[in-house]
């Protein structure tokens, strides 16, 4: 954290609004996009977003000026949006992990076509947001912060309070799965994707 | 040895600049005798590239909306603050109107009613109670008398207590609960207002407005640190009812209901106004 950023975080927790603001706008896009990701649409977004600077206003006596502002304030991020899925969903539909923890499935690209190459960028873009939404929770909140955010791993494990082997690891089967996915909505788009593939897409 | 699922994980660290050059030379080997890698790499290159290039324009009520929730958030803080510190704030009330015995603290109630017209039973009262002799005794009662003291409030004060989303009901903070008089009597708590010479009184209020045609233009206005603009007020007999008289009629709110405030030296040659934008 700059000493400047030091300077206006002691300063929003003295209550000064002013300070507290600049935090907000410094920080309310990035915030937006996490949410965004995370929810899938703007509406829930907005309120994701407007939760966490609420809970950061609250809790900002109790953050520990040593640490790094960032960290803390994505920490408050993720928890918020975890925090929304879980109202959303009925009573403990929710699960947050991949069922299948163990193997990474390299079904990535068939011999035959590679049908990622097939859509435009525009078009994989949607199918990207798409597979985001898709992804188990924990997998979607390693994926958005890694590439949506662009943390390193240490700092996504400071995050998530996880090791970095574990940030590797999950980050690497969430990115398959994605694939996965990618390359079965690649198949949709064909009619000669054969049936297996696309029972695969529709169980993602 | 390694295998395939081995270099795909190398494959993902590549692409997130967290593979060390010794892996890299491994990796890029592997992949020029491996074709199913060779691919996987290249699907994962490509729609890692594409999600990296997602942005997400937020709407432009957004920075509104949160700072909205944010006010109503420290309001309703506030209101928690002073209902559960009634007993104390009243107090210090007293502790202030007992040090300026001469002070026009004690007769601004009298004038408040006689210069304003506008003035009703109901406002007048709340204020000869808090400052009268009432007063004394009233510590015990302060909660009551500050809900009678803030009409427009009033819901708000009674439903600001334990209640956790208190923000939810309390009115719009962008404007502030003054009184028909044009004080508002809820809990202001002034924070960084630092004096090295004490003011003979200070004046709180809030507000948009013209200070400099209200106190004139030779009048001597500063801004402070925190946004705020300081008047400097000669000392004169009458000067700290006629300061509020003054910024009453330019429009602004006064606050009497104050914490925070430095030590006040009846024998200054001046007294401080302190104006702070509306929240």
């Amino acid at each position: 954290m700059t000493r400047s950023e030091q300077d206006i975080v002691r300063r929003a927790r003295a209550g000064d609004e002013r300070a507290f603001e600049e935090l907000v706008t410094t920080y309310e896009k990035k915030i937006y996009h996490i949410s965004l990701r995370y929810t899938g649409n703007e509406h829930d977004a907005m309120d994701v977003t407007q939760e966490v600077f609420l809970r950061v206003f609250r809790f900002l006596p109790q953050f520990q000026e040593e640490s790094r502002f960032s960290t803390w304030l994505y920490r408050i991020a993720v928890n918020a949006s975890l925090d929304f899925l879980r109202r959303r969903s009925p009573a403990g539909e929710l699960s947050l992990d991949d069922p299948d923890e163990e193997g990474l499935t390299l079904e990535v690209s068939d011999p035959r076509y590679q049908p990622e190459a097939q859509l435009e960028s525009a078009e994989l873009r949607q199918a990207i947001c798409d597979g985001i939404e898709a992804l188990p929770p924990r997998m979607r909140e390693i994926v958005i912060l890694r590439d949506i955010s662009g943390l390193s791993y240490e700092e996504i494990g400071e995050v998530l309070g996880i090791e970095q082997g574990t940030v590797k690891s999950r980050l690497s089967r969430a990115r398959s799965r994605l694939a996965t996915f990618l390359t079965g909505k690649g198949n949709h788009s064909r009619k000669s994707a054969s049936k297996e593939q696309l029972e695969v897409a529709r169980n993602e | 040895m390694n295998n395939c699922q081995d270099y795909f994980v190398y494959m993902n660290q590549y692409l997130d600049g967290e593979l060390s050059q010794q892996e890299t030379d491994e990796l890029m080997h592997h992949m020029e005798i491996c074709e199913s890698c060779r691919r996987r790499f290249e699907v994962l290159r490509r729609f890692t590239e594409e999600t990296r290039k997602l942005d997400a324009e937020p709407p432009e009520t957004l920075h509104a909306a949160i700072m909205a929730r944010i006010r109503r958030e420290r309001a309703a803080k506030r209101r928690r603050i002073f209902v559960r510190l009634g007993g104390l704030a009243a107090c210090l009330a007293l502790l202030v109107v007992l040090a300026d015995v001469a002070s026009p603290w004690m007769s601004r109630t009298g004038n408040a009613s006689d210069t304003s017209g506008a003035t009703t039973d109901g406002a007048a009262a709340p204020e000869a109670a808090l400052f009268g002799a009432e007063g004394a005794s009233g510590a015990s009662r302060s909660v009551d008398v500050y809900a009678q003291s803030a009409p427009e409030s009033d819901n708000a004060a009674d439903s600001a207590l334990p209640k956790e989303d208190g923000g939810e009901t309390a009115p719009e903070d962008a404007v502030v609960a003054n009184d028909a008089l044009g004080y508002d009597h809820e809990l202001f708590v002034v924070s960084g207002l630092e004096e090295t010479v004490p003011s003979a009184f200070y004046i709180i209020a809030v507000g948009t407005g013209d200070l400099s045609a209200a106190f004139g233009s030779d009048a001597s206005i500063e801004q402070g640190a925190q946004g705020e603009t300081c008047v400097l007020v000669e000392n004169t007999e009458n000067a700290q009812a006629e300061a509020e008289q003054t910024l009453i009629s330019a429009g602004f709110t006064v606050c009497d209901n104050v914490e925070g405030l430095p030590a006040t030296d009846g024998s200054a040659e001046t007294g401080l106004v302190v104006v702070y934008e509306h929240r």
